[in-house]
């Protein structure tokens, strides 16, 4: 079991069958402890209005959402965030999820990063962040 | 029965205790929210909180990975729900299509 921070390209197949629906799967159901930012949501929800998702896969998100412990950084965190994103010059919301990963990380013991974004995922890599290993 | 300690904080209980008086332990959880750290020679082996509000319970037990999160400056909303498993398969998307990577579409179409 393992303590795990997901990305939105992590979930959102957990909702569509996707080619990585099988991985996804496996880190859900391999987690102890489930954490997302709050960004998270409003994508996925994003994703399941232009895939025309069905009640189904509205309901299958409605389930996910109660799984996961929604993390949002307190007080000016923008500017933190500014001035990350100048080191790694990731897409914004992207680097918002790296951002407060590695906020998490620091604090809670081998947490690892659910993403299937490559570029993600070289970015967190290359700044030593645990990877979920599939 | 009460932990004395506002409910939240959990009071040492020796596992010989708990196995003699368990239905007290078990009431003072139902109905005053009480938490309990078991412990066997003063070693803690386990914690004994209320099922209906575990995730906050949880959130306030030492080296909680939530109480570390709010240490350190996160607001949190807790999950409601821990098990794993019960996971319906994905669903096909409106579009029919199965071979999408939904996201890298959508990053795709947001270089920014």
């Amino acid at each position: 079991m393992v303590n795990v921070f997901f990305d939105t390209s992590a979930v959102v197949p957990l909702i569509f069958r996707e080619p990585r629906s099988a991985q996804a799967r496996q880190a859900w159901n391999e987690s102890s402890l489930r954490i997302g930012w709050q960004w998270l949501r409003v994508e996925t929800e994003a994703a399941l209005c232009r895939r025309k998702g069905n009640a189904a896969a509205w309901s299958l998100w409605r389930k996910i959402e109660t799984g996961i412990h929604w993390v949002e950084p307190d007080g000016e965190w923008w500017e933190h965030l500014k001035v990350f994103n100048r080191g790694v010059g990731l897409r914004a919301a992207d680097a918002g999820h790296l951002y407060v990963m590695e906020r998490c990380a620091a604090s809670v013991a081998d947490l690892v990063l659910v993403t299937f974004d490559g570029e993600m995922a070289n970015v967190a890599k290359k700044r030593g962040v645990g990877l979920f290993p599939y | 029965m009460t932990n004395m300690n506002g409910h939240h904080n959990p009071v040492k209980v020796n596992s010989a205790d708990l196995k003699t008086h368990l239905g007290r332990y078990l009431r003072s959880v139902e109905q005053e929210s009480a938490s309990w750290e078991i412990c066997i020679r003063d070693r803690t082996v386990a914690y004994l909180i209320p099922a209906r509000s575990s995730e906050e319970a949880s959130a306030n037990l030492p080296h909680s990975p939530l109480l570390a999160l709010k240490r350190a400056g996160m607001k949190i909303e807790t999950a409601t729900s821990f098990r794993r498993g019960d996971l319906a398969e994905p669903v096909v998307a409106g579009d029919g299509r199965q071979d999408v990577v939904t996201v890298d579409e959508m990053r795709r179409g947001r270089q920014w």
